[in-house]
């Protein structure tokens, strides 16, 4: 089981890698939907 | 005559003023000719009385006017949307519950009817090598991933009809809302499992004539009988062409969708998301059965993915040409440093 542990470690890695690479390409709807004349309570 | 063109002047401004004042107060509701008249399209959005069922069957969008720059904000009502939700509501659901629980439903059965496939004579001393560290680390790399998408993916389908009831609102929207990024980021690690899988096993994994024979013979799971296999049997390289093509398009789908609007517009989503999760739940389905195979359905198979090494017997009753090449590999006098 020691390749399963490993696995799960490079899984954790991989899947917070990919979230700080999209946080670069993906905005909360707060943000993304947000104008001069509309603003948008972030969720709580 | 200077006093005629006067009075003349006055009753043709007063004539004008009372018919733009008439147009003006015609009354709100507007005469059957005015649906008659409208476009080719079968329905004019502007007509003063409007059907919402004619509207919605017509439009592919409804929009109002914006200032905003982006334009896709002036879309008030997507009817086709509607289809979309319905479908994933209340047909989705079932589709589901018949393939995950039938699935279930018939391995059961034939547990139940065939019972544990054993090792042929039990458990011999000698084992084998099957699959390296490599191998089974770019296995569990992808089937861990796989079990989190798979039940991220279920919830998002069935988790309204089955753990909200359970969990409560609040517990449940908890629960959503850490699997749903989940869905999102652990998808990377699968698509980089599925990658190494078909670059490690793709040459053990072309289909040939053994395989054909292989599933003449139904596997051997009906009459008991260990058809010769190679490295891979004919039905394990029918999943590893399942999780490849299936995962590659699954990779493709779940990254448009993880980028609205980047590859097509909102039907175009409404229909990846289809495929989507269409080919997600026969993968579940093909899972179940290659997860039942691999730990409780057949003694001796998951030493493979745990140690690596397998049962020298089982490997002849399974894998016979597999064996043979290795044994004949084993046998082969290796080149000195010297020569």
């Amino acid at each position: 089981m020691r390749m399963f542990l490993v696995a799960i470690v490079v899984i954790a890695g991989v899947a917070t890698g990919a979230s700080m690479v999209l946080d670069h390409f993906q905005r909360p709807a707060s943000v993304a939907f947000a104008t001069d004349g509309a603003r948008i309570d972030p969720p709580e | 005559m200077f006093k005629f063109q006067i009075v003349k002047r006055l009753l043709l401004a007063a004539a004008l003023s009372f018919s733009v004042h008439a147009v003006m107060a015609q009354p709100a509701a507007a005469p059957a000719s005015v649906r008659q008249e409208a476009p080719v399209s079968g329905f004019n959005p502007d007509a003063v009385e409007v059907h919402q069922d004619d509207l919605l069957a017509n439009q592919r969008l409804i929009t109002g006017r914006i200032t905003l720059p982006d334009t896709r904000a002036r879309t008030l009502i997507q009817p086709d949307g509607r289809m979309w939700r319905d479908y994933q509501r209340s047909v989705v659901p079932w589709i589901a519950a018949v393939l995950v629980l039938g699935t279930l439903a018939a391995l059961a059965l034939f547990y139940a009817i065939k019972g544990r496939i054993m090792i042929e004579g039990g458990r011999g001393l000698a084992t084998i090598l099957r699959f390296s560290s490599f191998e089974r680390f770019m296995h569990w790399l992808t089937a861990a991933s796989w079990c989190v998408l798979a039940l991220s993916g279920l919830n998002m389908v069935a988790g309204r009809f089955v753990l909200l009831p359970l969990l409560g609102n609040d517990n449940f929207s908890a629960l959503s809302r850490l699997l749903k990024p989940a869905h999102n980021f652990v998808a990377f690690p699968f698509m980089l499992g599925v990658l190494l899988m078909f670059l490690v096993w793709l040459r053990a994994n072309i289909p040939n004539q053994v395989d054909v024979n292989w599933f003449k013979s139904g596997g051997g799971f009906l009459d008991g009988s260990h058809p010769p296999a190679g490295k891979f049997n004919g039905g394990q390289k029918m999943v590893f062409w399942v999780v490849v093509l299936a995962g590659a398009a699954m990779s493709a789908t779940g990254l448009s969708l993880m980028f609205p609007f980047a590859v097509t517009n909102i039907f175009g989503m409404q229909i990846i998301q289809v495929i989507h999760g269409g080919i997600a739940l026969l993968m579940i389905a093909m899972m179940l059965s290659h997860i039942y195979i691999g730990s409780v359905g057949m003694e001796g198979a998951f030493d493979a993915m745990n140690s690596g090494d397998v049962d020298l017997t089982w490997a002849k009753d399974h894998h016979s040409l597999w064996v043979a090449e290795e044994l004949a590999k084993a046998e082969k006098p290796q080149p000195s440093a010297a020569e």
